[in-house]
């Protein structure tokens, strides 16, 4: 099996990185929770993006910024990969003369499904203020999101990105 | 938790000045798309027409839609294998060299190929050369 170390992985979807971030971010701003420091992409760093927010008073909120990625990061795959994936499969000719464009864009959105998974560190943060209220879907959902993180060191966050950006051409032109 | 009351709270819904050039960007790149997609859409059903025309082997019409699609999109290689196909169908020689230049500096795998010297007589084979890919 190939080997890449994950910090070329994040080079490559710098994209990505930066989206999973602003979705963190972006649901902190919803529920109105402090964020205090925000790096959007940290090339030289052990972490390739982070968000320092404040106390999270609701634990349904803290759930919500941590799985945020997995919908925003979805989302955003199946919208700007969704040019070039039509063109690349369901169009055989095409008058367009700005391919180029539509490629720039799916390698966007292709990053933004690669980094979709929330990390580790978004499950622990939602499991120390969980504490005493930890219930079974809780740990579940902790362990699954390991599993999920463990698996992408085997490319399974690349099968994703590549099947999800092809959801949207499928439901339209099928 | 006091450490982070010393920071200072970064105001909601501000982000960088470039990331918001790559949105605008992204977005106008798939408002043009919105804006080709009902052309290539229409071309797209033209070809699907001209292909079914083809295989049911109503070759007159077929080509005519072949041809005004080749003449509208210079750059697919299907549209003009399609029509190189049609003309070794006919019996003159005049046609031969016409489609011949269709295919002339085509690079044709291997279902291609097989789908072209169906139509293509066999003295013309000599004219292709094999040409190896490094994959």
């Amino acid at each position: 099996m190939l080997i890449v170390p994950g910090f070329l992985i994040s080079f490559v979807t710098f994209p990505g990185v930066i989206m999973h971030e602003i979705s963190h971010r972006f649901m902190c701003d919803v529920f109105h929770v402090p964020v205090y420091e925000i790096g959007y992409f940290n090339f030289f760093s052990s972490t390739a993006g982070h968000v320092l927010h404040g106390h999270v008073n609701k634990l349904r909120h803290n759930l919500l910024i941590a799985l945020a990625p997995l919908f925003f990061n979805s989302m955003m795959c199946m919208v700007l990969t969704f040019p070039y994936s039509s063109i690349g499969t369901y169009f055989k000719v095409h008058p367009s003369n700005i391919t180029p464009l539509y490629v720039f864009l799916w390698w966007v959105g292709f990053s933004c499904g690669v980094h979709a998974f929330p990390s580790n560190q978004d499950v622990n943060s939602v499991m120390l203020a969980a504490d005493d209220r930890l219930t079974f879907g809780l740990k579940f959902l902790s362990y699954f999101v390991r599993l999920l993180n463990f698996l992408s060191s085997m490319w399974l966050s690349f099968i994703y990105a590549f099947g999800i950006s092809f959801i949207l051409p499928s439901f339209i032109f099928n | 938790m006091n450490n982070q009351h010393q920071l200072s709270e970064i105001p909601r819904y501000t982000y960088p000045i470039l990331i918001k050039i790559s949105a605008v960007a992204c977005c106008i790149i798939l408002g043009l798309f919105a804006y080709e997609l009902p052309s290539i859409l229409v071309v797209n059903k033209r070809y699907k027409s001209a292909e079914q025309a083809f295989k049911r082997k109503e070759y007159i019409r077929a080509f005519d839609e072949f041809y005004a699609l080749n003449k509208e999109l210079p750059g697919f290689d299907q549209i003009k294998l399609r029509l190189a196909q049609m003309l070794f169908l006919k019996k003159d020689i005049q046609s031969h060299l016409v489609a011949m230049n269709y295919l002339e500096g085509m690079r044709l795998d291997d279902s291609k190929w097989n789908d072209l010297i169906c139509f293509m007589p066999e003295e013309y084979t000599d004219l292709f050369k094999t040409v190896e890919v490094k994959s």
